[in-house]
C-alpha cells in the first residue's frame, strides 16, 4: 500500500509540475531548440575537352620519312600538343604512334569529407584502327588504356589543389600525363572513337 | 506506474531527439562524378608521292696495255654517289665479262632508290620502270639485272628505252625476278610508308654499265635514267 501511495503522489506531482511550470523555464527550453544546421550534399563537376583531334601529316626526305602529329583539344578544357617523333612499328608492324602531352582535365568537389588524392580513370572505346595508351612519364609505353569504363590499369592519381576544391590533371598541373595514340600507316584518312574521363 | 514509465520514456526520447538535431551528423559516402566523354578523332593527311634516286659517277682507269692483248682485268673503276638515299654509301664496282672485244662492263649493287609518301592509303607495294632520255649514247649502256647475275644482258637495257615502252625493272615480267615489293619487306625493313629498292638484300638489283673503250683521253660519257614508281 505504501508503495502505491508513493507512486500516486509522484504521479500527481509530475502532473502538477506539467500544468503549473514556470514560463521562464519554457523560454530556456525553446531557445535550445533553435539550432541552425546546413545540409551540404557532396557533389562534383568535371570539365574535360569535348573533342580531341589528332592530325598526322607525313612527309618524305632522302634519308627517312617524316611525320608531324598535332593533338588539339577543344571545349571547356583545351590544349595543343605536337609530336615530331613517330614511333614506327608501334605497337606492331604497320602502325605508327605518337606521344602527346595530355589535355587538361579538372574536377571540382564540393562538401566532400575526404580531401586526399583523387583518382581519374581514363578509358576509351576500343577501335580496330586506333590504339590509346596512358603514359605517366612522357615516355612511350605499352600500357594500353582500359576499354570504356572497365578495368583499373589506366588511372591517374591527382593531388588536391591547396585551398581549393579543384583537382587538376594534365599539362601544367601537379598530375601531368601523356596520351600515346597509334594508328595504322596504311588506312583511310579519318577514324574516331570516344575517350572517357571518370573521376573516382 | 506505467504512466510514470511512459512519461520518463518520452522525456528521454525528446532529449535524444534534441541532441541529434543540434549535433547534425549525417553520414554521406564520397561522391563520384559521372563519366565525361571526349570525342576522339584522328585524321591522316595523305602526302604527295615523292621518289628519290641518287646520281652515280664512275671513274674508270684503263692502263696502257703492256702487251698486244688487252686484259679487262686490268681495268679499275670506282663509283661515287651524290644525293644518296637512306644514307647509302658508295658501292664497290666489279668488272664483268661478256662485254665484247671493244668494251668493258662495270657492275655493282643497285644504289638505294625509293618512293615515299604512300602513307594514309591502301598502297603498300610498287612496281618500278626505267627508261632513258631519248638520246642514246652508243658507247655507254646501262642495264638493270638480278643480283645473282654477273654477265651483262643487253635485253635489260634501260638507257635506250622510251617513256612509253620502259624497262620493267620490278614487277610482272620485269628484268628482276622480284615481283612488286611490299613495304616492310623492302630494303629499309620498316613499314613506314616508303618503298625502297636497291642494296643487296630484299628489293636488291644490280646496275650494269657497258662502256665502249673510249677514244679520247680523258673522255666523259653519261646517260640519264628515269625511274618510274607506281604504287599499287
Amino acid at each position: 500500500m505504501i508503495r502505491w501511495g508513493i507512486y500516486a503522489v509522484g504521479t500527481l506531482a509530475a502532473i502538477l509540475a506539467a500544468l503549473f511550470h514556470s514560463p521562464e523555464v519554457d523560454s530556456v527550453q525553446d531557445s535550445e531548440e533553435f539550432s541552425v544546421w546546413a545540409r551540404c550534399d557532396p557533389h562534383s563537376q568535371v570539365s574535360v575537352p569535348q573533342q580531341i583531334w589528332v592530325q598526322v601529316t607525313f612527309g618524305s626526305s632522302s634519308t627517312s620519312p617524316t611525320a608531324i602529329a598535332t593533338m588539339s583539344s577543344f571545349g571547356s578544357r583545351g590544349l595543343e600538343s605536337r609530336s615530331t617523333t613517330p614511333l614506327w612499328g608501334t605497337p606492331q608492324k604497320g602502325w605508327v604512334a605518337f606521344v602527346f602531352e595530355g589535355p587538361p582535365i579538372e574536377g571540382n568537389y564540393y562538401c566532400q569529407t575526404d580531401w586526399g588524392n583523387k583518382r581519374a580513370h581514363l578509358s576509351y572505346v576500343t577501335h580496330p584502327k586506333i590504339k590509346m595508351y596512358l603514359s605517366l612519364d612522357g615516355q612511350p609505353t605499352t600500357q594500353e588504356m582500359d576499354p570504356a569504363l572497365q578495368g583499373s590499369r589506366s588511372i591517374l592519381s591527382i593531388p588536391p589543389t591547396p585551398g581549393s576544391t579543384t583537382y587538376q590533371a594534365g599539362a601544367g598541373s601537379a598530375a601531368p600525363y601523356w596520351l600515346e595514340v597509334a594508328i595504322p600507316v596504311y588506312d583511310s584518312p579519318s577514324t574516331s572513337t570516344t575517350m572517357y574521363n571518370e573521376f573516382l | 506506474m506505467s504512466l510514470i514509465r511512459t512519461i520518463s520514456a518520452v522525456g528521454v526520447l525528446a532529449l535524444l531527439t534534441m541532441t541529434l538535431g543540434e549535433t547534425d551528423f549525417e553520414l554521406y559516402t564520397e561522391s563520384h562524378a559521372e563519366p565525361s566523354t571526349s570525342a576522339m578523332s584522328v585524321t591522316c593527311v595523305s602526302p604527295g608521292v615523292v621518289a628519290f634516286s641518287p646520281n652515280v659517277a664512275y671513274t674508270i682507269s684503263i692502263p696502257a696495255p703492256t702487251t698486244s692483248a688487252f686484259s679487262a682485268s686490268s681495268v679499275t673503276a670506282t663509283a661515287a654517289l651524290t644525293n644518296a638515299v637512306n644514307g647509302d654509301t658508295n658501292p664497290t664496282v666489279s668488272i664483268g665479262t661478256d662485254a665484247g672485244d671493244d668494251a668493258v662492263v662495270l657492275y655493282h649493287r643497285g644504289p638505294y632508290i625509293k618512293i615515299g609518301g604512300v602513307q594514309c592509303s591502301a598502297a603498300t607495294t610498287a612496281k618500278l620502270d626505267a627508261y632513258g632520255d631519248g638520246v642514246d649514247d652508243t658507247a655507254y649502256d646501262v642495264s638493270v639485272q638480278e643480283t645473282a647475275v654477273s654477265t651483262y644482258q643487253s635485253d635489260n637495257r634501260a638507257d635506250n628505252k622510251a617513256s612509253g615502252t620502259p624497262l620493267v625493272a620490278f614487277g610482272t615480267g620485269g628484268s628482276v625476278a622480284t615481283s612488286n615489293l611490299s613495304d616492310g619487306s623492302d630494303a629499309d625493313t620498316y613499314t613506314n610508308g616508303e618503298i625502297s629498292f636497291g642494296g643487296a638484300s630484299s628489293g636488291g638489283f644490280r646496275l650494269f654499265n657497258r662502256v665502249v673503250y673510249l677514244q679520247a683521253n680523258p673522255d666523259t660519257r653519261g646517260e640519264t635514267i628515269t625511274w618510274v614508281f607506281t604504287p599499287n
